[in-house]
């Protein structure tokens, strides 16, 4: 009889060695610093700060900074494994590739999620220090965002560390994903429209194939998803996300549920494949 | 009757330009110590990557303990111990950690000290594997292998990185291990390390098994010949037709003032030295030398090496 969620055991191990690693902590202290000094930040600066201003003080650089975050988490949770032979070992056991993979990503995620949860919990408190109260609501959906979107990253992260062979690729397409998925893909709609059209005059309105590019990064598809739900205690900022009940399909709200899975499971799928391929040496 | 333990049938794998395992056909019996040997880059290690899955056939196929080592990978590994050759440890877990990990996942009710103890490493079982030497690094990874209690050893160069008492603590868990039941199959470049431990040997080189006999074949083949090399004072003339006309002197040779003798199993040394000296010369000095079974592994294992270009390493 082999053992079934042998997947655990690996994510468990997983965490722990990265407990016993630096990176746990040194991730901890940075959320803590980080969500304090943004949840004080708005008192420091503004006359007479509310709440939602504190909290939409923080939510776009946390959202910066969660993928790259998740990246430097992931990036080495398999090859790192190849490059030192520990892979050899884990295969050795009663352990097939696809519950490395899986216990990467659990492990890895659990890696980036504890110091994310510690870094809001003493947001909280800092908040209820200094505006005496804390947006119970908005808080907590906003952290949820900022999970996800964790999760949507170490996915890729975990997918392209499962994909190579070697430390300085899996390095290259992080920091590739990165760029064109958080700063560049804007970029990628327009040179459709332009190889399309020859010009980027918008006469009529933005297309709804050229909307439905614009919200297709993890990012974007789990915001404009999440807007069934909750809004973050900042409707305004994000209403170009919510779709118009005459809307095509794809730019209806739910269809970007769809997108979301697919950047979950497509990343895990090309990395187990790949990894699955592989030769283990 | 048990399944073979191993079973490889025209097992092939070919890296570009190489062929590192060339139609391997290679049987282990239930129950027995195997000695897989050749030089580096043999392909041993290439074939046991593939007994393992970590490497695919380009053809053929390999059965380990009856099932498909391409198919039944989980249930394998549930019930082989294996020491990967090159496999790197968790450099910020304990000993004790390694091991405990591989008694959850194969879900055994092993105490992880008694492993540590076994394989001397009792000492060092809340240390840190990142500390580790080679040697305490093999030893746990011994430890690792031996998890519940597995029906087949697959020991990929157990003893490299072992000083000579860790080699012989290895061949006495080898053997123990054998004596509870488990079939053995051990790699090794240096046929010294597996020659007293293992009921049968097979040699690779160049990606083919050139030969595969148990050790008293390889003995016999190797056949007991001695040579005698005797230093001699004065011009040793002559003498030659008194020696070869001995009992069970199978050649001599005159050379200077040396003369070397070869002398079958029945052979007597002294016999040759007292007709030295009745022809009147005084022996100064005189060696004798067994041909050895490492002779033999050298033959085996140079052959071929003028005949084309030695495949190259292939580590994985």
């Amino acid at each position: 009889m082999t053992k079934a969620n042998v997947w655990l055991d690996v994510a468990k191990k997983d965490f722990a060695d990265a407990a016993r690693s630096k990176m746990l902590w040194t991730l901890s202290a940075l959320m803590i610093v980080f969500v304090g000094i943004a949840s004080y930040a708005p008192n420091a600066m503004m006359e007479d700060p509310d709440i939602e201003a504190a909290l939409n003080f923080m939510s776009s650089p946390m959202l910066i900074l969660i993928p790259i975050l998740a990246m430097i988490v992931g990036y080495m949770s398999i090859v790192g494994e190849r490059d030192t032979g520990s892979i050899r070992m884990l295969l050795s056991l009663p352990i097939v590739r696809w519950e490395v993979l899986v216990g990467k990503f659990v492990g890895r995620l659990g890696v980036l999620t504890l110091p994310t949860v510690a870094g809001f919990g003493v947001g909280a408190v800092v908040m209820v220090a200094l505006y005496g109260d804390v947006p119970a609501g908005s808080f907590v959906e906003f952290l949820v965002l900022t999970l996800l979107v964790a999760m949507l990253y170490i996915a890729i992260a975990v997918g392209i560390s499962a994909s190579v062979d070697s430390r300085g690729k899996a390095m290259g397409l992080a920091a590739g994903a990165i760029l064109v998925l958080e700063y560049l893909w804007s970029a990628v709609p327009l040179g459709i429209y332009y190889l399309l059209n020859g010009n980027l005059t918008m006469t009529g309105g933005v297309p709804d194939w050229f909307q439905f590019m614009s919200f297709l990064t993890p990012k974007a598809s789990l915001q404009k998803f999440l807007l069934m739900f909750f809004d973050f205690g900042f409707a305004n900022s994000l209403g170009g996300l919510q779709a118009g009940s005459d809307a095509p399909i794809y730019l209806q709200n739910w269809f970007s549920g769809i997108v979301v899975l697919l950047w979950l499971l497509v990343p895990l799928a090309i990395g187990y494949v790949r990894f699955q391929r592989a030769t283990i040496s | 009757m048990s399944p073979p333990a191993i079973e490889t049938r025209n097992l092939t794998r070919q890296f570009d330009d190489v062929l590192a395992v060339d139609s391997l056909d290679l049987t282990v019996r239930s129950g027995e110590i195997y000695g897989f040997l050749g030089p580096n880059g043999a392909g041993k290690s290439t074939t046991i990557n593939m007994l393992l899955d970590y490497i695919r056939p380009t053809d053929g196929r390999a059965t380990v303990l009856g099932l498909d080592a391409q198919t039944d990978i989980k249930e394998i590994h549930q019930r082989v111990g294996v020491l990967p050759d090159d496999v790197g440890l968790y450099d910020r877990l304990t000993a004790r950690k390694h091991v405990e990990f591989a008694i959850d996942v194969k879900e055994t009710d092993d105490d992880p000290d008694a492993l540590l103890e076994r394989v001397g490493l009792a000492d060092a079982a809340d240390r840190k594997a990142g500390g580790f030497s080679k040697g305490m690094g093999q030893r746990l990874r011994l430890a690792m292998a031996l998890v519940g209690d597995p029906e087949l050893l697959i020991l990929d160069e157990p003893t490299s990185g072992l000083d000579p008492n860790g080699a012989r603590e290895l061949r006495e868990i080898v053997r123990e291990e054998n004596e509870r039941g488990t079939t053995v199959f051990f790699s090794s470049h240096i046929l010294g390390q597996v020659e007293a431990v293992c009921d049968r040997v097979g040699i690779m080189n160049n990606g083919r098994m050139v030969v595969e006999d148990t050790i008293e074949g390889l003995r016999d083949e190797v056949g007991s010949d001695t040579q005698l090399t005797v230093q001699v004072g004065g011009k040793p003339d002559g003498v030659a037709g008194q020696l070869r006309a001995l009992d069970a002197v199978s050649s001599v040779s005159v050379e200077g003032s040396t003369i070397r003798v070869g002398l079958t199993e029945r052979g007597s040394k002294t016999a040759v030295l007292s007709t030295i000296e009745d022809a009147g010369l005084t022996v100064d000095d005189f060696s004798t030398e067994q041909a050895s079974l490492d002779d033999l592994f050298a033959s085996y294992t140079s052959k071929g090496v003028d005949t084309g270009p030695e495949p190259a390493e292939v580590d994985a």
